[in-house]
């Protein structure tokens, strides 16, 4: 036995596949910005972020082996650390916080599992709605219900200009890192993913209209839709589409109230985004048709 | 990026000097990354993985020391290379800890000419472990040797020094003692008590004195001895001198041994050793079949498991009714309920920070009729191919060499077990998951915490494949232990483990699951 003098020595449960980019690009990835929860990495336009394995995992992150109650920002990592991998399967972040990868498991999406969608659950459809509508807050969509309206309007009449107009509105608005309208967007983004063929379906007024707005929110944010649009986001995400979709109602139940508990307004906008997008799809085939 | 790699032969210097250097010049402005050890197959490894390739690096040995830089340019090299130079030539300046009232010195040399210490506590690689021990004992130090890989000819010569000069040994891999209400390395919080042990287990060791906490009473001294010294070749020598210690020590009034079973010559030399002294003792050679529960003369006990010594030691001490911290009826009962929360094979799989409390389950596991695998089991037939794959009922102790090469032990960050933990959860065949929390001081501050998201994560796991699966905890602490006990057991009951504070009641209720559903399957492999 020797005293190990690595000041944090964390083990890596799951990665998602992206994160096994930082070991072919090695020193390319900095420390984008650190919370208790939840450290981002940033290269260019990409980011992978680090998260407690309560927390779930994605394709682009990684859950590291850490009790309920431990922060992050006592690691001693700040932004713009240098993120190095030192050997094949560890990273070190800053000068104290080594992740050891050489037990983690590569995370697959749940959403894999889903294919050849007909029909949409009422029962589970039931379920987010009366999960979305007891949730009391000051809900910033109180106020902009009728830019949803305008996207619902601009896309029923395949409306581009409308639309991108609407998304104008939308896209950025909010507080945090993650805007309340990135996060309705998202959640439609994703659920709007689920339904369509990559390769076979080209991109619809919607994604390009997303696409062109991405510039006016963060670039960590405008990161996520963009996943979002190619079908992938934060487990609690897709386990909260996944279940809703494919799910008993009680695991859907389940599900969306793990979603909704996240962050202060993000479960719940992505969880409108879901609904709104699995509304307008059992109405108007939204999802699964070109606009 | 800019490399350079230096290799300075047959230059030996302390690895707290070594890691502090490394430490710094990371700190320097473009340097990416940068190693300053010796040149030991391990580091050797790290500099390779920073890109390192060359004859000199190949043909480096651990008697010389090793710089490997990379950084951003060449400004920065030349910074860190005069870094390098200046810290080995002294200049590094000697700080106060953040400790009130410690102090760093250079050299062990120098730290005992500085105050009134009487032990030493050595934690260098094996390679300059023995070196280090011999200046302690040279400065009249009593040593304790928590570095592992020391040779047996380097053990045996320092115990006989340490003989010759009336200083203990203790160790090499000696992850515990108490000496003086002093914890070194791994070690509980205890009361003070009238229990001296000399122990070949660390862990065990930690089992025996936190049960001996539960039952009120209390501990005078506990003396590691690494676990080769009741071999032929060392011949116990560190044993004999700390049973003496305690023969003489007028806090002591029961003596405790633990090891496993000793060379047979060892074995006598040490009971006759006990009925020859004036004190009654409890022995416990884990892995040994007790044939008799009394020494000829009746002054030793000998113990099954580590609980029943320390149940023995406390009812010698007190005379009072110590009885077993986990009856037979409770784990009866809890194992009638959980074995019908398993369905199909239900194998066993045991995670274990702790060694000697592996060894104890796969022996209780074996009297009981089951058949484990284990990365260290004594019967070949049961030795794992492959640490890292389980078969049918296994027990792995993840503290062993080959889990920790380059890496904290499990006792220190708990969340190395985890990947495991899941990733056994996953297999439909398993039904139960034992792992065990090492308490104390050392150890990790919060592994309750950590190993909780463990349990919850596998409940969700066999949740979704509509399986059920116990996972039951072993807690070696004590209640002033600065993890807390009582806490660190709220924890994982709340994530849904099932907690015992002993590891030989964890092990009953296991053999005890497994027997309500079938009795003791045959083992796969």
């Amino acid at each position: 036995m020797e005293m190990y003098e690595q000041s944090f020595y964390l083990a890596a449960v799951n990665h998602g596949r992206e994160f096994e980019l930082i070991f072919k690009h090695r020193d390319t990835f900095r420390v984008h910005s650190v919370f208790t929860h939840a450290i981002n990495l940033v290269a260019g336009s990409e980011f992978l972020t680090v998260l407690p394995l309560a927390r779930g995992c994605g394709r682009d992150a990684a859950t590291v082996a850490v009790s309920g109650d431990f922060s992050f920002l006592t690691l001693g990592v700040s932004i713009d650390d240098t993120v190095i991998a030192p050997t094949s399967s560890s990273l070190r972040l800053g000068k104290k916080a080594v992740i050891d990868f050489s037990d983690s498991r590569r995370w697959s999406s749940p959403l894999e599992a889903v294919n050849c969608l007909h029909l949409i659950k009422e029962e589970n459809l039931a379920v987010l709605e009366q999960a979305l509508t007891s949730k009391h807050r000051d809900l910033a969509f109180h106020v902009s219900g009728g830019i949803i309206e305008e996207i619902r309007t601009s896309l029923l009449e395949n409306d581009a200009k409308g639309l991108d107009s609407a998304l104008a509105g939308i896209i950025g608005f909010g507080p945090g890192l993650t805007p309340s309208g990135d996060d309705l967007v998202l959640g439609m983004s994703l659920t709007r993913s689920v339904f369509r063929v990559p390769g076979r379906d080209r991109d619809g007024i919607w994604e390009a209209c997303v696409r062109k707005n991405l510039g006016r929110t963060s670039d960590l944010s405008a990161f996520f839709i963009k996943r979002a649009l190619e079908g992938c986001a934060h487990e609690t995400v897709e386990r909260a589409l996944f279940c809703v979709l494919t799910g008993k109602p009680g695991e859907a139940r389940d599900a969306v109230a793990r979603l909704l508990s996240v962050g202060a307004t993000s479960g719940y906008d992505i969880g409108l985004g879901i609904y709104l997008a699995l509304d307008w799809q059992r109405r108007y085939g939204w999802c699964s048709r070109g606009w | 990026m800019f490399k350079r790699l230096v290799i300075k032969p047959n230059s030996y210097y302390d690895s707290i000097v070594l890691m502090r250097l490394a430490r710094k010049v990371r700190n320097i402005d473009d340097v990416v990354e940068a190693q300053v050890g010796m040149a030991t197959d391990l580091n050797k490894d790290a500099v390779r993985e920073m890109g390192f390739s060359s004859e000199e690096l190949e043909a480096a040995t651990p008697n010389d020391l090793v710089i490997a830089v990379v950084a951003e340019d060449e400004g920065a090299l030349d910074s860190a290379e005069r870094a390098i130079n200046e810290g080995l030539e002294g200049s590094v300046k000697r700080e106060e800890t953040a400790v009130k009232g410690e102090k760093t010195y250079a050299t062990l040399s120098e730290a005992a000419a500085a105050g009134d210490a009487g032990i030493a506590a050595i934690s260098v690689p094996g390679e300059y472990a023995a070196r280090e021990a011999r200046e302690a004992l040279a400065s009249g130090l009593h040593v304790f040797l928590f570095s592992d890989n020391v040779s047996i000819e380097d053990e045996i010569r320092l115990k006989k020094l340490g003989k010759e000069n009336g200083l203990l040994v203790m160790g090499p891999d000696c992850g515990t003692a108490v000496i003086g209400g002093v914890g070194l390395g791994f070690a509980n919080k205890v009361r003070p008590g009238r229990i001296g042990i000399v122990a070949a287990a660390g862990t065990g060791l930690q089992q025996v004195m936190s049960v001996i906490d539960s039952l009120g009473e209390g501990i005078s001294e506990a003396i590691g001895t690494g676990g080769r010294d009741l071999s032929e070749e060392v011949g116990g020598i560190t044993t004999f001198m700390g049973l003496a210690l305690l023969e003489s020590d007028s806090n002591t009034a029961v003596k405790v041994v633990i090891s496993k079973p000793p060379h047979p010559s060892v074995r006598d030399n040490l009971i006759r050793a006990l009925e020859d002294g004036s004190k009654p003792a409890v022995v416990c050679f884990m892995g040994e079949d007790v044939k008799a529960q009394r020494s000829e003369s009746g002054k030793v006990l000998f113990a099954g498991d580590l609980e029943e010594t320390a149940v023995l030691a406390c009812r010698l001490t007190s005379g009072e009714g110590k009885e077993r911290l986990h009856s037979d009826s409770e784990l009866d009962e809890l194992a009638y309920r959980l074995a019908r929360t398993i369905d199909g094979e239900g194998f066993l799989r045991g995670l274990y920070s702790g060694g000697t409390l592996c060894h104890e389950t796969l022996t209780i596991l074996r009297r009981a009729g089951i058949d484990a695998y284990s990365n260290i089991a004594q019967d070949k037939e049961f030795l794992l191919t492959n640490p890292l794959e389980s078969v049918a009922h296994t027990c792995i102790d993840m503290g062993e060499d080959y889990f920790t090469r380059g890496k904290p032990h499990p006792m220190l960050e708990p969340g190395l077990r985890i990947p495991r933990h899941i990733e056994e959860a996953r297999h439909e065949d398993v039904g139960i998951l034992l792992f065990d929390l090492v308490l104390g001081y050392g150890s990790h501050p919060n592994p309750a915490g950590v190993t909780a998201e463990a349990v919850k994560e596998a409940r969700r796991i066999r949740e979704d494949m509509g399986k059920g699966l116990v996972q039951i905890a072993v807690i070696v602490g004590t209640a002033g232990d600065p993890q807390d006990v009582e806490k660190q057991a709220g924890i994982l009951r709340e994530a849904g483990a099932e907690v015992l504070f002993s590891n030989r009641a964890a092990t009953e209720l296991v053999a005890r699951i497994i027997k309500e559903r079938g009795g003791a399957r045959p083992c796969l492999r």
